[in-house]
């Protein structure tokens, strides 16, 4: 079932072409009317037409932003949700929150999950109310409109192409740009800003470097700016420091003991985790940067660090993660697993375990024990080394030095 | 089973895969396009992972800090782009990339091997000294050709993953990491002293640091690597024995101070050297 695309009444243009849906307001150029046009144009049979629009203008805005006033909207599936990219005096309302670009950088492009819609108009606009029922449906093309509803889902197939856009809805049809503008493809408003580019290829040891041909502003299957790194300069960092890593600023202090080599240790250690020399009994308490507290150790072989609170699923970076400290992992294989499926949190030395209400629940064996236990939701459970963690399929080990 | 047949990458002409690992390594060797030259030159084209348009400028200016590091023994880095199909960036190696291949780990060829390792500690150290620690030394990173050593860039270390370790894709995958690093810590001096004389190890023996690892399953491997100290090969000679046994010390501040270090120490036992 493709989307439902209705129009709002008001000044705009609004344009679709498969399941990707563009709102621009006035005052934006014709020349970028064409460009959103024929990107839609381009990705109209794709299944992730959303987040490859919505990827490629956010390249072109990383580098410059070419019109920075122009209120516009992109609005279609990624591989997970709906990718949205709102630029300028834009917002969007998707049925939980109010989406709208920060006047710095002025534009915001994330991933949406319209429920049941996501409607998109100017800044200040109300929310426009939804009428379940209604016949208007723009199939493809452009027409005038203020804003849009987009209705994942509660639409009809889009027919065959016919050549001609067409719409089902009533408003009577923009002109389109003049056929002597220009119309380039994405990957034609790429522009390369690299210095030397009239630079030969390299050098070649026992030969003279190869002519180089007039330079090319971008490389033929490319999304972005191709970056030159030959001629570039470095910002001069600071020589390592020897032996091993310092521990990294943001982390938090804790209580332990010092090994006689001065190596930080969990207290109650009786052996240096580092250098393995024994620590005599007594040893006085201080505070120190909590080293990483272990690693889990995936069936699949990957190994995760535990040195911050941890949101495991299978799009956490999608549901979920509403505390900035909260670092989101990505599991994949398990059919089963939420969205945003369980927390691991580090609390002092010891991680606890907090599964998030998910439907298949977290499992979790404790070294020890003789049995699987099922959390229950929103109950943290402390987790010792050598226990394993099992979510819908996965399961995790955790080991940590710190006995 | 997924099956990839490429033939182009961006607009470089895929010649083969690169590394032992086929194109599991995502490196390849490559035809440049005629905007760089052309040329009948190959070089080596590397994907990763794609960091996001919000990353990407970050994500320059790290890969910048590398490429203005120039060293004998380091590939150049010629230019880097986000690509459509498949997804992913892609950085173009070359200073002659395609004219090595990474070393194969092979018993009886000790001197070659020591001056290879050597030759990657000088890297490392130039690494070192401009605020870069490599994180990914194992034998399949020195690259050598007819007169060429060269130490892989450290590209895992342009955008570090702030959970994972690795990547780590087999049980001796593992071999060459330093536990410490494997426990989450940081790369650093110390963390790639020990994976260049585990490298080391593994070229002249053929054989890796904890023995039964070939025919350990992942987790059984980084399981084993975390807790039992490594196992030098009996029948290595004294001397070299000496260099790496203290490159495996467990407390960073008993190895060697710096890879330079490690570099005279290694090509001392070359004979010529």
């Amino acid at each position: 079932m493709s989307s439902r695309v209705e129009i709002l009444p008001g000044r705009g243009s609004v344009i679709r072409h498969g399941e990707l849906t563009i709102w621009a307001g006035p005052g934006v150029s014709s020349e970028l009317i064409s460009f959103l046009r024929q990107s839609a144009r381009n990705v109209a049979n794709s299944a992730t037409s959303g987040r490859q629009v919505a990827d490629h203008i956010a390249a072109i805005l990383t580098s410059r932003d070419p019109e920075r006033s122009a209120p516009f909207a992109v609005i279609g599936p990624a591989e997970a949700g709906w990718a949205i990219l709102l630029h300028g005096p834009v917002q969007a309302w998707d049925g939980n929150q109010w989406l709208a670009p920060t006047p710095d950088p002025g534009w915001l492009r994330t991933v949406i999950d319209p429920s049941p819609a996501v409607s998109v108009g100017p800044a200040g606009s109300p929310a426009p109310r939804l009428v379940l029922a209604s016949p208007y449906n723009l199939v493809a093309g452009m027409v005038p409109g203020g804003g849009v509803i987009v209705l994942p889902g509660a639409g009809e197939p889009e027919p065959a192409p016919t050549g001609q856009d067409r719409a089902e809805q009533a408003p009577r049809p923009t002109p389109e740009p003049a056929a002597s503008v220009a119309v380039p493809r994405p990957s034609e408003q790429l522009r390369d800003d690299r210095p030397g580019t009239d630079q030969p290829w390299g050098e070649q040891p026992g030969g003279a470097a190869p002519q180089t041909e007039a330079p090319q502003e971008h490389a033929a299957g490319a999304i972005g700016p191709i970056v030159d790194l030959r001629h570039r300069s470095g910002r001069g960092l600071a020589p390592l420091p020897s032996g091993a890593a310092p521990a990294p600023k943001d982390r938090p202090e804790v209580g332990g003991i010092r090994c006689p080599r001065h190596h930080f240790n969990r207290p109650g250690s009786t052996t240096c985790a580092v250098c393995r020399t024994e620590i005599p009994p007594g040893q006085p308490q201080v505070p120190g940067p909590r080293p990483t507290l272990g690693v889990l150790l995936a069936d699949d072989g990957t190994v995760l660090r535990v040195s911050r609170d941890l949101l495991l699923g299978s799009q956490p970076k999608v549901d979920g993660v509403d505390e900035p400290a909260l670092q989101p992992v990505t599991l994949t294989g398990a059919p089963g697993l939420a969205p945003a499926h369980a927390e691991l949190r580090v609390h002092g030395w010891v991680l606890r375990a907090i599964d998030r209400g998910s439907a298949e629940g977290t499992h979790v064996w404790v070294a020890g024990s003789s049995d699987w236990v099922k959390l229950a939701p929103y109950s943290p459970i402390d987790i010792p080394p050598g226990s394993h963690i099992s979510m819908a399929q996965r399961v995790l080990t955790y080991l940590s030095p710190w006995r | 089973l997924e099956v990839r047949l490429r033939s182009s990458l961006a607009d470089y002409q895929l010649l083969g895969s690169y590394g032992p690992g086929g194109e599991h390594d995502g490196a390849w060797l490559a035809r440049p396009p005629g905007r760089l030259g052309g040329s009948d030159a190959t070089v080596v084209v590397t994907e990763m992972v794609d960091p996001g348009p919000e990353a990407w400028p970050a994500f320059v200016e790290r890969l910048s800090d590398l490429a203005s590091i120039h060293h004998d023994h380091l590939p150049r880095l010629v230019e880097a782009g986000r690509t459509e199909e498949p997804e992913g960036v892609v950085v173009w190696v070359t200073r002659d990339g395609a004219a090595t291949r990474p070393l194969i780990p092979a018993p009886g060829q000790r001197d070659p091997a020591i001056a290879a390792v050597a030759a990657a500690a000088r890297a490392a150290h130039a690494l070192h000294e401009a605020g870069w620690a490599h994180g990914a030394i194992n034998p399949a990173a020195v690259l050598t050709g007819a007169d060429l050593t060269l130490l892989a860039p450290p590209l895992a270390a342009v955008a570090p993953d702030p959970v994972r370790v690795g990547p780590l894709s087999s049980a001796l995958a593992y071999d060459s990491m330093d536990p410490m690093a494997l426990w989450g810590e940081g790369p650093s001096r110390a963390s790639d002293i020990w994976s260049l004389a585990a490298t080391a190890h593994a070229l002249i023996t053929g054989r890796p640091l904890h023995p039964p690892l070939g025919g350990d399953t992942v987790v059984a491997a980084a399981q084993r690597i975390l807790i039992e100290p490594p196992e030098l090969a009996s029948d290595l000679d004294a001397p070299l024995a000496g260099i790496l046994a203290a490159c495996f010390a467990p407390d960073p501040a008993d190895r060697p101070q710096t890879a330079a270090e490690l570099a005279d120490q290694l090509e001392s036992l070359v004979p010529g050297r």
